[in-house]
C-alpha cells in the first residue's frame, strides 16, 4: 500500500468566477478529444508500450522510457498540438486498490 | 454547472471513472490532464508523466510516499488546476500537489481534497460520471422496472 504522508492536512482553495472559455480553448479541446479518441481506438497498441510512457499527439503515438523524452518526441512531430496527454503503461497487469487515509494503494 | 466525464478503459480492461482537468504549466498555459476519480484517496496525487510536461519545480520537503512495494519517490509542485464546466464557467485550485516521481501512476489521481468541493456521480451501469457545482443538482426516486 501507498500511503501519502504529509506533516498537515490537505487544504485546498476553490477560486471561482472564471469564464475564459477563449477560441484557443475550444480549439485545444478539440484537439485533445481527438487525441483521445485516437488512444481509445489504439488501446491494444499500448501493451508493446509496457513499462514506457506513452504521448499521444496529432493522434499519434509517441513512446520513451521518460515521460519528457516521450512529450519531447511528441513536441517535435506536432509542436502545434496542445491537446496532447501523456499516459504510463505500467509493466504488468495491476489492480489498484485505494486507501482511506491520505493516498493510495496499488497491487501488483 | 456540470463537468461530464467518462468510465475510461484502461490497457488491463477495466473500465475506471476519469474527468479531464487542466494543470497549468511554468510557461502559464494549460496541460490536458487524465485524472482518475479517487473517493478513497485523501489528496489529489500527480502522475510523473505529467510532471514531465510541466516544466515545473519541485520540492520534496515533507512528502513520503511508502507501500507494500517499497519507498516511492514523492515530490511536492505548486501549480494550479482548472477545471472547466459544460457551458464555460471555471474552477481553479491552486497549491501544492503532490507528485509521484517513480513510475507508479498511469494517470493521475483526483482524490478528495478537490471532489468534496463538488457533487460526484460515478455510475457505472448508467455510463455516467458528472462533477456537479451550483445550479445542478440530483434526485433518487423509486421508478418501475
Amino acid at each position: 500500500m501507498h500511503k501519502v504522508i504529509s506533516p498537515s492536512p490537505v487544504r485546498r482553495l476553490l477560486i471561482s468566477g472564471f469564464e475564459s472559455d477563449t477560441d484557443a480553448d475550444r480549439a485545444r479541446d478539440a484537439r485533445y478529444a481527438r487525441n483521445l479518441a485516437w488512444y481509445k481506438a489504439h488501446l491494444d497498441a499500448l501493451h508493446a508500450h509496457r513499462g514506457e510512457y506513452v504521448c499521444i499527439a496529432g493522434e499519434e503515438l509517441f513512446h520513451a522510457r521518460t515521460a519528457r523524452e516521450a512529450i519531447a518526441l511528441a513536441q517535435s512531430a506536432h509542436r502545434e498540438d496542445d491537446g496532447r496527454f501523456i499516459v504510463y503503461v505500467p509493466q504488468h497487469r495491476s489492480r489498484y486498490i485505494h486507501a482511506v487515509d491520505r493516498g493510495m494503494a496499488h497491487f501488483h | 454547472m456540470q463537468l461530464t466525464g467518462e468510465w475510461l478503459t484502461f490497457i488491463d480492461g477495466e473500465a475506471r471513472p476519469i474527468l479531464t482537468a487542466e494543470i497549468r504549466r511554468a510557461d502559464r498555459s494549460w496541460q490536458k490532464a487524465m485524472f482518475l476519480i479517487d473517493t478513497g484517496a485523501d489528496e489529489t496525487l500527480l502522475s510523473s508523466g505529467v510532471l514531465g510536461d510541466l516544466g515545473l519545480p519541485t520540492s520534496t520537503r515533507g512528502i513520503s510516499l511508502s507501500g507494500a512495494g517499497g519507498a516511492i519517490r514523492a515530490a511536492n509542485v505548486s501549480t494550479e488546476l482548472r477545471l472547466r464546466f459544460d457551458g464555460g464557467e471555471e474552477k481553479h485550485v491552486a497549491g501544492n500537489f503532490a507528485v509521484a516521481l517513480d513510475d507508479v501512476l498511469e494517470i493521475s489521481i483526483l482524490g478528495r481534497d478537490i471532489l468534496s468541493f463538488f457533487t460526484l456521480i460515478a455510475d457505472k451501469r448508467r455510463e455516467s460520471v458528472l462533477l456537479l457545482g451550483e445550479g445542478h443538482d440530483y434526485r433518487v426516486q423509486a421508478v418501475d422496472e
